[in-house]
């Protein structure tokens, strides 16, 4: 335990914050990108956390690895598209552009939480140094 | 750095000595009860200034290094032990203020 | 008679966190810079060790290492997030250890009271 250890641990949170907010941003990115079907369509990133040492006091939040969603995506019917197959499919990833900006705000305001984490503490500790002055 | 301070102890049994061959052999003094008189108010003070300016340097140290738990522990510590040195030196000056009244006085 | 291995201990640590401030500055100005890694100053244990054998701190600048963070895909590994917490905690901790070596001369200057 360090004298001012609220700050690493809320700058944690903003670390992993800010990876969620890059994976969501890289699936809105790529939701209209095609793949033939003999390929696996572009799959939906997500970031998996969890607590740093849980339960030893340490506190702080890790990020623990991506997971990757479905790679069947949906089979859309364009015989124009230059990688459509014989039957004239292409695939187009699975993502809902709903679910990943209702993600991209949620993780918005988690970044901004922490952000507030960090400046009340500056402020419980500005005063605490002011402790005792006449 | 307590040197200065620690000498007080000493010049203060100088002036109950004064006190008692300065002509006040006639008169019965008043006993003292024991443990308020001022010697032992002010040698009191100077243990309690050194305990705490040990523990404000510790944490000073520990403050320096990182390692401090609590900044308000060592806020506290360093109030006190400024506090204490305070208490210390205005008894002193008191007492020295007394040695020199008393040594105006005509007899 | 006037500095005590306390007081030096904390100029010690003064110095110490003015070259993590530099350091971390210099980290954010170069977030972008490829090939680039972060710059972690560390004066911490050698003053945890001299105060521990009861050596008088060496006043002065601390070991400065290359972070060993994971590093993007254009070589720089400056995480902007660690950089300005980093900066937060450095400035109160100078103010602490300001605090610590003020209330020592105070400490002092009240001991010279003759009023």
């Amino acid at each position: 335990m360090s004298t001012f250890d609220s700050f690493r641990i809320a700058g944690s949170g903003l670390y992993a914050n800010r990876k969620w907010m890059d994976a969501v941003s890289d699936n809105i990115t790529n939701i209209n990108t095609a793949t033939s079907t003999d390929q696996s369509a572009f799959q939906e990133r997500m970031i998996v956390v969890e607590a740093a040492d849980y339960g030893s006091g340490q506190g702080g939040v890790r990020v623990a690895g991506a997971e990757f969603g479905p790679a069947e995506g949906r089979l859309v019917h364009e015989p124009d598209d230059p990688l459509a197959d014989a039957d004239g499919y292409v695939r187009y990833p699975d993502i809902d552009l709903g679910d990943q900006m209702t993600q991209l705000i949620m993780a918005q305001r988690s970044y901004q939480a922490n952000l507030a984490s960090i400046e009340r503490a500056t402020d419980a500790y500005q005063a605490a140094l002011q402790l005792g002055k006449g | 750095m307590t040197s200065p301070i620690s000498g007080i102890s000493s010049a203060l049994s100088g002036i109950q000595g004064l006190g008692a061959a300065s002509g006040l052999a006639g008169t019965t003094p008043a006993a003292p009860s024991s443990g308020t008189d001022f010697a032992s108010v002010l040698t009191g003070a100077v243990d309690e200034l050194n305990s705490t300016q040990a523990t404000a340097d510790s944490l000073a140290a520990q403050a320096a290094t990182g390692d401090l738990d609590d900044v308000h522990d060592y806020m506290i510590a360093s109030a006190e032990a400024r506090l204490a040195t305070d208490t210390v030196v205005t008894l002193k000056n008191s007492a020295v203020a007394a040695f020199t009244e008393i040594m105006r006085m005509n007899v | 008679m006037i500095t005590d291995t306390t007081m030096t201990a904390l100029h010690a640590a003064l110095s110490g966190l003015q070259q993590r401030q530099e350091v971390t500055a210099d980290n954010i100005a170069n977030i972008d810079t490829p090939g680039y890694l972060a710059g972690r100053v560390d004066f911490e244990s050698t003053l945890r060790s001299e105060l521990a054998s009861g050596q008088s701190a060496t006043v002065g600048d601390g070991a400065v290492r290359q972070s060993m963070d994971p590093t993007r895909t254009n070589g720089n590994n400056v995480n902007l997030d660690a950089e300005v917490t980093i900066a937060t905690e450095t400035g109160l901790r100078y103010q602490l250890a300001l605090n610590a070596l003020n209330g020592k001369y105070d400490v002092l200057r009240s001991a010279l009271r003759t009023s």
